[in-house]
């Protein structure tokens, strides 16, 4: 595996890592999972980071206890890496597959050119209510529920050092949203989503853009995001390449 | 079993999940179907699976978007059942 491959996944658990400094969600590292679960279900709610060693006899028990008590989240991510260990182990424990994110990256010394604004448009970080509330609106209508997502959280989430989030803004109004995570070793790329009534009309594409130029001139660390089917052509477009795959389970709690 | 056959027991199925009122093609994906959400596309999966009596693996799960893809793989087990 090379660095680009494992800091595709080492960014991504790192980034749900962060959450552990915040107050009011509950995370849980156990040995072979992390879990980051809040009890006012705010986002993220998932199983993640686990490694082959959870199918372990003495693993397995206190993972089953935990899913059948529900105490644990819905969903679990595994990586590409141990996905035939893990998914089995997963799926008899009532997770199903539904989805799967591509890896992608672009590795350091990749040359990005600063895309021309049009005088309209504006990329800005968010520092001021006004556009945290905008950046919100476009997150919580295209990825995640209102109710998960509230300003608490982000505000608690752009305080952290190494996390910057930024809004693009198409005539005075926040159109496209991106949350940037540096681990050290690479920058990831987070909660791209551009406003339902403006898609497909390249916004995310400046924005994604605008954010590689910015982090190639700060850091020679690869930049990694881990792309829906929806969003995979876009990111190709810009130079990004796949590496891996990260799938997502949820657990069928219901009786059919 | 033809793939009419598969089509109909898929419409039974999609019926009991997301509302009787639900109108099915084989070319009908998840954004034409507003309730086909993560834990919907996991029920309808596990009771296809059991319908059916097949088993999916991962990549095949990943790669359903529409329900002429379930038809597609349970032929294509059919096939190798026979």
């Amino acid at each position: 595996m090379n660095s680009i491959e494992k800091e595709i996944g080492n960014n991504l658990y790192e980034f749900y890592d962060q959450f552990l400094q915040i107050k009011g969600i509950y995370s849980e590292r156990k040995d072979h999972w992390s879990v980051i679960r809040n009890i006012q279900g705010a986002w993220p709610r998932i199983i993640y980071r686990i490694d082959t060693e959870i199918i372990k006899p003495e693993s397995t028990g206190i993972f089953s206890e935990k899913i059948n008590s529900g105490t644990y989240p819905e969903i679990a991510i595994a990586s590409e890496d141990n996905i035939q260990q893990v998914d089995p182990f997963l799926r008899s424990n009532g997770f199903y597959p539904f989805s799967a994110w591509n890896g992608m990256g672009i590795s350091n010394g990749k040359i990005i050119k600063d895309p021309d604004l049009p005088e309209y448009i504006e990329v800005v970080k968010l520092e001021c209510s006004a556009d945290i509330e905008q950046w919100l609106k476009v997150v919580t209508s295209q990825l995640i529920s209102p109710a998960r997502l509230e300003k608490i959280l982000l505000d608690s989430l752009i305080a952290i050092p190494n996390i910057e989030a930024y809004l693009l803004k198409y005539k005075g109004v926040g159109v496209s949203t991106i949350l940037v995570f540096s681990s050290g070793n690479s920058t990831g790329l987070y909660l791209i989503a551009t406003d339902k009534s403006v898609q497909r009309q390249g916004f995310a594409r400046i924005l994604v853009q605008k954010i590689l130029f910015q982090e190639t001139q700060k850091s020679i660390n690869p930049i990694i995001l881990h792309a829906t089917p929806k969003g995979e052509a876009l990111y190709s477009k810009l130079g990004f390449k796949p590496f891996n795959q990260f799938f997502l389970y949820r657990y069928l709690n219901t009786q059919l | 079993m033809t793939r009419e056959q598969i089509f109909t027991k898929i419409e039974a199925i999609s019926k009991k999940i997301f509302g009787e009122g639900t109108i099915i093609t084989e070319a009908t994906s998840s954004s034409d179907i507003d309730k086909w959400d993560s834990m919907n596309h996991v029920i309808l999966i596990s009771t296809i699976e059991k319908e059916f009596a097949v088993t999916f693996d991962i990549m095949e799960i990943i790669g359903i978007t529409k329900f002429g893809d379930f038809i597609d793989l349970i032929e294509k087990k059919q096939i190798q059942c026979s």
